[in-house]
């Protein structure tokens, strides 16, 4: 093993590890034993900030207001869209830029 | 790369897709919550996660339209949690410096001896299991899969065998508190 820095080599192995596990494919994230219970408690999580946001949940076909005009379809379509190839296209932790709260693009 | 305005979606769109996200991605995003909470003191995965939920339904991340939204909320929490590491950092170095007073050979930050237990611990898991040891290498030194495959002389099948081992093992152990 080559010497490095270790704050580096354990940065690059969490981001080699978060790719690997957005690039598997559906069949082998949901083939792990634990992930029956992983996605219940993230799906418990989401209803429950959902609801704290005081927007309530989400209701299947009934449209929200919407501001700005997106297309809720579209999101939700996004949103299912998870296939690898997808993800390998559109997520790189170099390109992907997220915006804080000092952005002021949508002012 | 640069967006306008109507690049994101706003936020009923992203309760919407929150919503909608399919199983597979909530277990992707438990996962990655772990890995992201690893390290520090004060916030755990479902912290983290949460965290990172609250700040896209109330508008202070906002979805790019064209970026799926399990991989957003992965660079959210990633985000959020170097935010925090920073500020724990911060305050533990200050402890540190009073506990160290004037000494020429300081010890290390605690976050350096943080991320080298956890490689230690991987390494001695690893130990013996050459492959997975030269794609850890490979991964450190930023290496593509093709320049460590043509290093190491690893055929596509036996660099893949070892990357499953690797993050299967890597999960095995974030829950089971190792790392």
């Amino acid at each position: 093993m080559r010497d490095h820095n270790q704050d580096k080599t354990w940065s690059r192995l969490a981001d080699a590890y978060e790719r690997s596990v957005l690039d598997a494919s559906d069949d082998e994230v949901l083939a792990a034993p634990d992930s029956a219970s992983l996605a219940a408690s993230a799906r418990a999580l989401i209803r429950r900030a959902v609801q704290s946001s005081g927007a309530g949940v989400p209701v299947p076909g009934r449209r929200p207001p919407v501001r700005g005009g997106h297309n809720i379809v579209a999101a939700r379509r996004l949103a299912q869209s998870s296939q690898p190839e997808r993800l390998r296209a559109s997520f790189s932790a170099k390109s992907v830029r997220i915006d804080d709260e000092d952005d002021d693009e949508s002012s | 790369m640069v967006r306008d305005a109507n690049s994101y979606a706003d936020q009923a769109a992203a309760r919407i897709a929150l919503g909608s996200l399919p199983q597979a991605d909530l277990v992707r995003l438990s996962r990655i919550a772990r890995l992201r909470a690893l390290g520090l003191a004060g916030t755990d995965a479902e912290d983290l996660l949460n965290e990172a939920i609250v700040r896209v339904l109330d508008g202070r991340r906002r979805w790019p339209l064209d970026v799926p939204m399990v991989a957003f909320l992965a660079q959210v929490m990633r985000s959020i949690a170097d935010e925090e590491r920073e500020r724990e950092g911060r305050s533990a170095a200050g402890e540190w410096d009073d506990m160290a007073g004037l000494a020429d050979d300081q010890p290390e930050p605690p976050r350096a001896i943080d991320a080298k237990e956890r490689l230690d611990t991987v390494f001695a898991r690893f130990a013996g299991d050459g492959d997975v040891l030269a794609l850890i290498d490979g991964h450190a030194e930023d290496e593509t899969t093709a320049e460590t495959r043509a290093r190491t002389g690893m055929d596509a099948k036996r660099y893949d065998a070892a990357r499953k081992r690797l993050k299967r093992t890597l999960e095995k152990m974030m829950a089971e508190g190792q790392l």
